[in-house]
């Protein structure tokens, strides 16, 4: 059988609040395999987030494992982790979270420096991808200098920077327009057209069912897993 | 892994820091040049002392009175005119010059200025200069048989009365008495002004002694044959005079002993200024410490961002850290070149006031100046750096 890159395996993240626990996942497991493209959804609170930070490895469970290419996050330290992270997950992220002071070209090169590689190779490569989302002739303009549609391409343009196996995408139109979301969800069908496996975290129907998959949540725990067909 | 890419990187993070950084930079800008200031200024300071001494030579013994090595002591006279033959007799000993100094009123027309009289004896004249004195710009040197001659210096000569120049044949009256003035001496360096007194009228000793009462000299300068022969000479002029005197009541000094007491006035002062300007120093470490956990705190979500695309606690700390570094340096930078700018605002006042004071902009200063400051940037910058380094990267993400 065909490995998961990300699995998680009766995960609990339990948050101490004092006088309260709070079980914001109770006993979640999940597999996400190589070209998927899946949907996580749920009201408000019900722990899409944190589910979508310990896929990612942003965070750590409480109890229970998460597997990344088979290696549990349990055994990496938090360098080792940060390093795996860094080459097999791309993040888009609601606020966009780019560097304000630096070029979309030296945002995009960010996680290429991160991982060691040489000057010349992580420009080439930036430009290249840049140019992939559209935006080759932004690659100089700051973030400020540029529409939110266009900000999002350039998150987009990092996540896909060091050529990860997941694209890790926490409400990616939450903050765009409806002709510039459209936009970015189109590119996202794209990027999962050519192989790229994308996970994202939605609570809006119409957006979620553009993946294959969709996963419920409430209440910390998966209460439905609906699956259509490749489109 | 991490190449010049970080400092590339920490120079576009300072190149957007807010205003309040770089006011916080001013503690270290100010300590920096105040050191650079300091030691350039002593460097110049001794630079220039050393060459006084030298032009003095290095074969010449001072006998002054006082028992210390002092300052204050030209109102005492235990100097004896026979003195000089109990010297005179020591081995190795060439000559020896007996100074007479005393003060009095000089007066010219409506002008009365206050003078420092020194008699010499004409016939020793060669040594006189060649210890550096009497180095003649105008008119002639004394003679043994003038008695109503002086000389005076250049400077003295133009700036002494207001509006009025006094010059070779021009006639001076002191204690009463009619002088005529037949030579300008040159004191355009520090030497030959001897530190700056300019008031000083040069008479015959016949003349000190006839008019001012200077029978015995103040202080005698001796001239060995041979320069290594000079420690051997003033523990014979020790001796010698002590056995006189019954006591001693005098200081024997060469250029070196002289030279090495100015160097250790100059190194304490140096020392207690070296402490003020660290403290400024400290400030601006504390400056750029404030500076660094404010950047931290602003830049929550872009940790949060570098640390979820890859960033290793490692390479955040290693980024803040050559921020601060490069911020301690931008403040050093600025303080090294702001301190030889005062350092030779100073020398151009000094120069203006005939007194030169020789900067020389050392690289070994400029290197250490910097240096400091961008090891104090480090090292101010280790907590905040941390902080970074250990921030949740969740939290950061979804700081407020």
């Amino acid at each position: 059988m065909k490995q998961p890159i990300l699995e998680a395996r009766n995960v609990f993240k339990i948050y101490d609040m004092g006088k309260m626990k709070v079980n914001a996942l109770s006993d979640v497991s999940f597999k996400i395999f190589q070209g998927e493209f899946i949907s996580i959804m749920g009201p408000s609170g019900s722990g899409k987030t944190t589910l979508l930070d310990i896929m990612s490895a942003l965070l750590r469970p409480t109890k229970g494992d998460v597997f990344i290419g088979g290696k549990p996050v349990s055994k990496m330290d938090d360098n080792e982790l940060a390093r795996v992270r860094g080459r097999t997950i791309g993040f888009v992220f609601q606020t966009f979270n780019l560097i304000q002071r630096m070029t979309a070209l030296e945002n995009v090169m960010l996680p290429l420096w991160f991982q060691g590689i040489a000057m010349g190779e992580r420009e080439k490569r930036a430009r290249e991808i840049l140019e992939r989302v559209g935006l080759g002739d932004r690659t100089h303009h700051k973030p400020t200098e540029l529409s939110g549609g266009q900000r999002q391409r350039v998150a987009i343009a990092r996540a896909l920077a060091v050529d990860p196996d997941v694209i890790v995408a926490d409400e990616p139109t939450g903050n765009l327009d409806s002709v510039s979301g459209e936009q970015i969800l189109n590119l996202l069908d794209e990027l999962n057209k050519e192989g790229k496996t994308v996970l994202m975290v939605t609570h809006e129907r119409d957006i979620g069912k553009r993946a294959q998959k969709i996963i419920h949540l409430k209440d910390g725990k998966i209460i439905k897993n609906e699956k259509f067909g490749r489109r | 892994m991490l190449d010049l890419e970080i400092v590339r990187v920490a120079f576009t993070n300072i190149k957007r820091q807010r205003l309040r950084s770089y006011l916080t930079l001013l503690g270290m800008v100010i300590g920096i040049a105040a050191i650079v200031t300091l030691f350039s200024l002593s460097t110049g300071l001794s630079l220039a002392v050393e060459g006084m001494f030298e032009s003095l030579g290095l074969d010449v013994i001072f006998v002054e009175p006082g028992g210390e090595m002092g300052f204050s002591t030209a109102i005492s006279r235990t100097i004896n005119e026979s003195d000089i033959d109990i010297i005179k007799g020591i081995p190795g000993v060439e000559e020896v010059v007996g100074l007479y100094e005393t003060a009095a009123i000089a007066k010219y027309k409506e002008h009365e200025m206050s003078a420092f009289i020194i008699g010499y004896d004409p016939n020793k004249e060669e040594y006189m200069q060649g210890m550096g004195y009497l180095s003649l710009g105008k008119g002639r040197l004394l003679e043994s048989s003038d008695l109503y001659s002086i000389l005076i210096s250049e400077s003295f000569a133009k700036d002494a009365l207001e509006g009025e120049e006094l010059d070779v044949r021009k006639k001076i009256e002191i204690n009463g008495q009619d002088f005529k003035i037949v030579g300008l001496l040159d004191d355009s360096d520090l030497a030959s002004s001897s530190f700056g007194i300019t008031n000083m009228f040069w008479v015959t000793k016949n003349a000190a002694r006839t008019f001012f009462g200077a029978e015995d000299p103040i202080e005698l300068a001796v001239k060995v044959t041979d320069e290594h022969l000079v420690n051997s000479v003033v523990e014979k002029i020790e001796s010698r005079l002590e056995r006189a005197h019954g006591e001693k009541d005098f200081s024997v000094m060469t250029s070196e002993s002289l030279l090495e007491s100015f160097n250790t006035v100059l190194g304490v002062m140096q020392i207690v200024l070296l402490m003020l300007a660290s403290i400024s120093v400290v400030v601006g470490a504390i400056g750029i410490m404030n500076s660094m956990l404010m950047a931290v705190l602003e830049r929550t979500r872009e940790i949060g961002a570098m640390k979820a695309i890859g960033a290793t606690n490692n390479m955040i700390l290693a980024i803040f850290i050559t921020e601060a570094g490069l911020l301690g340096m931008t403040g050093g930078a600025l303080g090294v070149v702001l301190g030889y700018i005062v350092a030779f605002g100073i020398s151009a006042v000094a120069g203006s006031l005939n007194f030169t004071l020789p900067i020389v902009i050392d690289p070994v200063i400029v290197v250490i100046g910097v240096s400091i400051s961008a090891g104090v940037g480090i090292v101010s910058g280790i907590v905040p750096a941390r902080r970074a380094s250990l921030m949740d990267p969740v939290e950061a993400l979804r700081y407020e």
